[in-house]
């Protein structure tokens, strides 16, 4: 089965026989004509009665690169898994190279020649770059791992696409962008053929993505193919040759990048029915979006008059903190937050953008500078007395640090908010009262859930973080605190999150928005800051700050001057 | 409280594999099945008096089983029950040596109290290693335990003996007694299964429905995630982690002022241990401990029927013990299967009735 399974196209095994190949076909590139690699007939799989995926006919052309796009639980998930082996179709037949193939594990996959890069990436944090990259296909001289001809292969190949690893670091104290380098020279080194990449550029800056982009662009010209999973349309059509639509589990379709448009991709994504959203996600695409709602302009006004006239809700004044874990401690950093404000922070994953969050929830102690909330200093103020202020907070990753697993979902949203005194009575909390509020969160969000008692893992990913954020802004807030909000919501998800937001800062809340994505950072903030080595590089106004300032901010080429001193 | 459909997931591979275990053994016994089952059921529950008796085991099995059940419900596994709970009785046994002249039932409430301090006491050191130098608390509440263990039966055989050769204390004062409405003190049955029942109940209503019970579970069931709600996570660690220690030391207390009047060396005959049982088999509910407790002293109390009728070692009825154990630690597998099973049948009815009709 394996060596059938392989494809006819790639002939050799090792390395170089490929690359031979790959030159050849470099001059032909036509994707019309290009051989097929991966044909899937009419694939099924069903997860008790729901179908993730329905007959769905779609050809993989080899040495293309190929999107793949659809809102929360559209199936792309499923499909890529069982491409990659984690599990098997129901019915329909997947061919690679022309031939049926029956995928039964992910090493089956990669013998055939197909590899994936995990959105939340794999990696031992203690182990070697050289021994991440190397795990499961340790090259052995008589039972014992030989590093020396592996270590060779990989350097030549870190040099080919200009990766600066320190492959002898553990994996743990390398920046995001260097550990995804090392899940797709996993990949490399293992001489896969089709790669698969699931939204690769959740946690990427802007220009790290361009340089992912370039690389994958390199992968392609060297005959290899790409699929790129994303729920950005403006990367995506700056990136594919073909895009593919999944919508409720069925294939709605397969274009040209060049002969559609991301407003007809959107009307594919989302249906016709839904105009508004439709907007947003067009919107989400292109440069800031005119913030023609009323939050908007108020977070604008605001901004204006700030500085000299409303006193600030938040003051940090020359705040600095120890490192933690593989985040950048804060160093010095100033700024001033008014009620009704809606600030963003954007920097690259590391940087310090979570510590200034863990700093501002009191769970990073400060050490130097001080912390004035409403009035009071809060720099050693317990984390629970400003959660009781109105201060909170969504984690970055809000399963782990946020939820309670296995425990059903009224008890993840009442979380927090278990001490309201309308809940209960001398200390008992009244069952139908709690409900009754939990349903009314749930709804604000359109969190889709069967019933209260339910646990939690009965909901998807998307509605888990909607979830979340439902918890986080319920009740008396005056200030939150948002890590990656969005993170894997659908563009409808987004939508009605950035809604809620501009609504609740038009309330007077203030919003902290720490992010990764410029387009959402410029999109929702009315003034944006960038957070280089714990630093704060820029604070600015948005209309006043360009794109590019941005990009630059974030790779440290900043203003050192007007650093934290900006109002 | 757990649903009736997760008890008969939970119950019905018990019953079954535990009927299917003493079948197997009466066989391999060479007796009748039958015989066996009833010597089982009967020797624990056939007359009043064996019923009495299994019933007055009951406490220490609740409590303690009780105790491993609230420390396990913040994240914490509590091991060192056997050790709590001999110094709780001897504590209880020292302190009751005197009447404190309080009225009426009251003079039960310091030997008790004192008891249950000296529980939590013991248990004190494990929590403190764990937060502050990150011991792991199943290793220090064991190692404890050979430490209580050996400390108790050093005082019990010298200084705080009662001066026989014997390994024993004093006799209690009568105040400090728990008399028992029917029958005599040893195999009489007193309101002791009563009080263990209604601490659990209360522990069960104290977790699902307060406040602080919210707050406690919300530990247990995600540390950073209670911290990020303004939990204080290492507050209700600590308060559970002493209770569980209390009500081990309680079990001890109750069981020297009920049954046995004194404190004598090699007190416990693994109460401690049997708590991590009782509590496994409940799945950690207080709501459900009665039943674990119950299953578990009705055993106990048939071993010597085993060996009077049968001719089979008591020891039998810790493989009987084991093999429930075991059942219930892949319930869940087990559970699965048996719904495979009849899901199977099911749809094969269902087909055999669309194609009918």
């Amino acid at each position: 089965m394996p060596k059938a399974g392989r494809m006819p196209a790639l002939p050799g095994e090792s390395g170089h026989e490929m690359k031979a190949f790959a030159l050849n076909r470099q001059f032909n590139h036509d994707p019309g004509g290009a051989p097929v690699v991966i044909r899937l007939r009419r694939v099924s799989k069903r997860f008790g009665e729901i179908w993730a995926n329905r007959d769905i006919s779609l050809t993989i052309h080899q040495g293309e690169i190929h999107a793949l796009v659809g809102e929360n639980g559209a199936g792309k998930s499923t499909l890529m898994g069982l491409l990659y082996g984690h599990s098997r179709p129901d019915a329909g037949a997947i061919e690679v190279g022309g031939v049926a193939v029956r995928l039964a594990s992910p090493r089956a996959a990669i013998a055939l020649g197909i590899g994936l890069v995990h959105q939340d990436l794999l990696i031992f944090p203690q182990l070697s770059a050289l021994r991440n990259i190397l795990i499961g296909h340790e090259p052995s001289r008589w039972g014992w791992i030989s590093e020396t001809i592996a270590r060779r292969r990989i350097t030549s190949l870190c040099s080919e696409f200009n990766f600066a690893i320190d492959l002898d670091c553990p994996a743990a104290d390398l920046p995001y962008a260097q550990r995804q380098q090392i899940e797709l020279l996993r990949l490399l080194v293992r001489d896969a053929s089709v790669l698969i990449l699931d939204e690769p550029t959740s946690l990427l800056a802007a220009p790290e993505i361009e340089r992912l982009f370039e690389l994958l662009r390199r992968l392609r010209r060297g005959g290899r193919t790409v699929i790129f999973v994303s729920h950005r349309l403006n990367e995506v059509f700056a990136l594919a040759d073909r895009i593919s639509v999944l919508r409720r589990g069925r294939l709605a379709g397969t274009w040209e990048r060049s002969a559609t448009t991301p407003a007809a991709v959107a009307r594919a994504i989302m249906g016709e029915d839904e105009p508004s959203a439709l907007d947003a996600a067009i919107g989400n695409g292109q440069q800031a979006p005119p913030q023609a709602l009323a939050g908007g302009d108020l977070a604008a006004g605001n901004t204006a008059g700030m500085s000299r006239k409303a006193v600030p809700l938040l003051e940090l004044t020359m705040v600095s903190t120890a490192s933690l874990g593989q985040e950048t401690g804060l160093e010095r950093v100033s700024f001033q937050v008014a009620a009704g404000e809606i600030i963003g922070f954007g920097g690259i994953v590391g940087n310090g953008l979570r510590n200034l969050a863990r700093a501002l929830s009191g769970f990073l102690p400060l050490t130097s500078g001080r912390i004035v909330y409403a009035g009071e200093d809060i720099t050693g103020a317990s984390p629970a007395s400003r959660i009781r202020a109105g201060l909170r907070r969504l984690p970055a990753n809000p399963d782990e640090e946020a939820a309670l697993p296995g425990r059903p979902i009224w008890e993840n949203v009442v979380l927090g908010h278990h001490r309201r005194r309308d809940l209960g009575r001398a200390g008992i909390m009244r069952r139908t009262r709690v409900r009754t509020w939990v349903e009314q969160r749930l709804a604000e969000l359109d969190v889709v859930y069967g019933r209260v008692d339910d646990p939690l893992q009965a909901l998807s990913g998307g509605n888990r973080q909607k979830l979340a954020l439902a918890r986080t802004l319920a009740g008396e807030v005056r200030l939150v605190v948002l890590e990656q909000p969005t993170r894997g919501l659908d563009f409808r998800a987004r939508a009605a999150c950035h809604q809620q937001l501009r609504r609740m800062s038009g309330g007077g809340v203030a919003v902290l928005l720490c992010s990764h994505d410029l387009d959402e950072l410029f999109a929702l903030s009315g003034r944006l800051g960038i957070f280089f080595r714990g630093r704060l590089v820029g604070l600015e106004s948005v209309p006043a700050l360009d794109r590019q300032t941005a990009a630059r901010w974030l790779l440290g080429a900043g203003d050192a001057a007007g650093a934290g001193q900006c109002c | 409280m757990t649903s009736p459909r997760e008890l008969i997931q939970n119950g019905l591979p018990l019953v079954a594999v535990g009927t299917a275990c003493c079948v197997l053994l009466a066989l391999v016994t060479g007796n009748r099945p039958v015989d066996l089952i009833l010597t089982v059921v009967g020797g624990a529950w056939g007359s009043a008096e064996s019923a009495m008796a299994t019933l007055s085991k009951t406490p220490p099995l609740l409590l303690t089983g009780l105790a491993v059940s609230l420390a396990y419900r913040v994240g914490l596994l509590n091991i060192g029950g056997e050790g709590q709970l001999t110094l709780g009785a001897l504590t209880t046994a020292l302190v009751a040596r005197s009447d404190w002249g309080l009225p009426g039932g009251f003079g039960l409430l310091p030997s008790l109290v004192c008891g249950a301090a000296a529980g939590a006491l013991w248990a004190a050191p494990a929590m403190w290693l764990r937060q502050h130098r990150g011991v792991h608390e199943v290793i220090s509440t064991l190692l404890l335990n050979y430490l209580a263990l050996h400390l108790a039966d050093y005082l019990v055989r010298g200084p705080l003996g009662d001066g026989s050769a014997m390994g024993r204390s004093v006799e209690i004062a009568p105040a400090a007694v728990i008399q028992p409405w029917f029958g005599s003190a040893v195999g009489g049955l007193g309101p002791a299964p009563l009080m263990a029942l209604l601490l659990a109940l209360g522990a069960w209503f104290w977790l699902e429905r307060s406040v602080w019970g919210f707050e406690a579970r919300a530990v247990g069931a995600n540390r950073q995630a209670a911290a990020a709600a303004g939990i204080a996570v290492s507050g209700w660690q600590w308060r559970l982690f002493l209770m569980s220690g209390a009500l081990a030391g309680l079990a001890g207390g109750i069981e020297v002022a009920a049954v046995h009047h004194r404190f004598y060396a090699a007190f416990s005959p693994g109460y401690g241990y049997d708590g991590i049982t009782v509590a496994f088999l409940a799945g950690a509910d207080p709501a459900w401990l009665w039943a674990g407790a119950l299953l578990l002293a009705g055993l106990r109390a048939t071993d010597k029927w085993l060996q009077l009728a049968l001719g089979i070692s008591p020891n039998a009825i810790f493989v009987i013990e084991a093999v429930l154990l075991l059942t219930v630690a892949c319930r869940t597998a087990l559970a699965a299967g048996l719904e495979r099973g009849f899901g199977r049948i099911a749809a094969r009815l269902r087909s055999a009735g669309g194609g009918s009709s």
